[in-house]
């Protein structure tokens, strides 16, 4: 059997160990990566001697330090209840009613899922949508739903709110301020065309009330851990932005910062190392060098040419297709090896069809990020959102969330698309 | 919704509860002449919580009263 094939095997097992949960997604990874390694060095990929090196050279490690130090700046900053103090802040200004207090619950989550995990983010609002709709008698179903579909709008904002954005920006060389340049005014107009949707239907139900007297300092245990957080995240944060004139790589930024919050912004550093998400670390690192195998045997070269052949039809459409491709595969599996494989894939089809590499991997960012919402297993915000209404009381199935979101989404998806065509000059 | 996510939720969810909307949580005894169902029935028994929340009030302001402790 030739190298193309057993690698197109080994590529389909992972999938197929992905799509069935068989194990968990960084278990059928980590076996991806060791059947690569093995019949690498079967067939020549790899060379015993200095196969270390060779599987390093595979690996981003900068972007996978820029995860685990966001990671950690992210839990840290959450335990202080930073977030859940902005909710209720917020909130009490929104006044006695259940609409405009889950109005502005909604656009929050587009900002707190700029700065941490879209999983955090939905049991927080979840969390503080569920108390204040105690407090109103209202339903709160529309609410968690389109927050859950509002941390996948949140997750374009910076390079650093979601896993696939750091893998493209990455491969592309984008900086933090270039990324935000293009991601920030986007990630605005989705967020805002979406409420004229929303405002409709979301809180119609219960009663005016004023929460006037709810002090939202009392969600902060400690004023002193508190401050000294936010003084460390907003730090990293000027650091990224800065990161052009200093020229310190990313990664190493996010890894300082993280020490420095470990150090100074919290008393449980154990806890924070446990509540990292080490099974997407893992996950990342095994799909570098499973991609890397595929990369050296030939299997993504064949992929991009049948891919070019697509994107010939009509290069000027091609990138804002392929942005609905990556959305609709998202729907279904984990955006974050659709991204790692469709990355080098962009790679040959860019060269072939005369397509900027940079339009298609933004394609992908829009496409990646956005498609989670689409069904209710297609991002984790999705599946925390069910779960949350199911323990209420008030069970979501297919039907209901596809009804509720996949107009919404679309829309979404449309403004993208012409933003792709338009504002990047595809 | 993973286990950990369930008790963050949780955790988040009481904390949250405890401003937007305060609450106190009795220990009751079971008294000897009440029957178990219907005793355990009172916990979602709505009527009996709202005069519960009336009766606390009225303790509350007796208890304001001068001459009282």
């Amino acid at each position: 059997m030739n190298i193309t094939n057993i690698f197109v095997l080994i590529f389909a097992l992972v999938l197929i160990l992905l799509v069935t949960e068989r194990y968990h997604r960084s278990v059928a990874a980590l076996i991806g990566a060791l059947l690569t390694i093995l019949f690498g060095v079967e067939y020549g990929l790899f060379h015993l001697p200095n196969i270390l090196n060779e599987i390093i050279d595979l690996i981003d490690v900068n972007t996978i330090l820029l995860a685990v130090g966001v990671m950690i700046l992210a839990e840290a900053i959450t335990r202080t209840g930073f977030f859940e103090f902005i909710g209720l802040w917020l909130a009490k200004l929104a006044g006695s009613s259940f609409r405009r207090v889950s109005i502005i619950l909604i656009v929050l989550t587009v900002f707190i899922t700029a700065f941490v995990t879209t999983i955090t983010a939905m049991v927080i609002m979840g969390a503080l949508t569920i108390s204040l709709a105690r407090r109103f008698k209202a339903d709160p179903s529309w609410a968690i739903i389109y927050e859950a579909v509002m941390t996948n709008v949140g997750g374009l904002m910076f390079m650093i709110s979601s896993i696939p954005n750091m893998i493209v920006a990455a491969h592309l060389n984008l900086e933090f301020i270039e990324f935000t340049k293009i991601s920030l005014p986007l990630t605005l107009i989705l967020a805002l065309a979406s409420l004229p949707y929303i405002y409709p239907t979301v809180g119609r139900t219960g009663e005016p009330v004023k929460i006037a007297e709810a002090n939202p300092w009392t969600v902060i245990e400690d004023k002193h851990m508190f401050y000294r957080a936010m003084i460390v995240f907003v730090s990293a944060i000027t650091l990224f932005v800065v990161r052009d004139f200093i020229g310190v790589p990313l990664g190493l930024i996010a890894i300082g910062c993280a020490i420095g919050m470990l150090a100074l912004g919290t008393r449980e550093p154990e806890s924070i190392f446990s509540s990292i998400d080490w099974g997407t670390i893992f996950f990342l690192t095994a799909f570098y060098v499973i991609v890397g195998g595929l990369e050296k045997s030939g299997v993504l070269a064949l992929l991009a040419s049948g891919v070019s052949l697509i994107s010939t039809l009509n290069a000027a459409i091609f990138p804002a297709v392929n942005m609905w491709i990556c959305a609709a595969t998202s729907s279904i599996v984990d955006n974050i090896p659709v991204t790692m494989i469709l990355i080098p894939v962009m790679d040959y089809v860019s060269k072939l069809a005369h397509i900027p590499l940079r339009t298609l991997g933004w394609s992908m960012i829009f496409g990646a990020n956005l498609g989670g919402s689409i069904t209710p297993i297609g991002s984790p915000a999705s599946i925390i959102a069910i779960g949350i209404l199911r323990r209420e009381g008030k069970p979501v199935g297919w039907g209901e969330w596809l009804k509720r979101c996949l107009p919404l989404v679309s829309i979404q998806l449309l403004l993208a698309s012409f933003y792709i065509l338009f504002a990047l000059g595809a | 919704m993973s286990g950990e996510a369930q008790k963050k939720y949780e955790e988040l969810k009481s904390k949250i509860e405890k401003t937007v909307n305060p609450y106190i949580t009795l220990r009751i005894p079971i008294p000897e002449e009440a029957d178990k169902k219907e005793f355990f029935d009172l916990e979602k028994d709505q009527e009996f919580i709202e005069h519960v929340k009336d009766e606390a009030v009225k303790w509350v302001n007796n208890r304001r009263k001068p001459g009282k402790r």
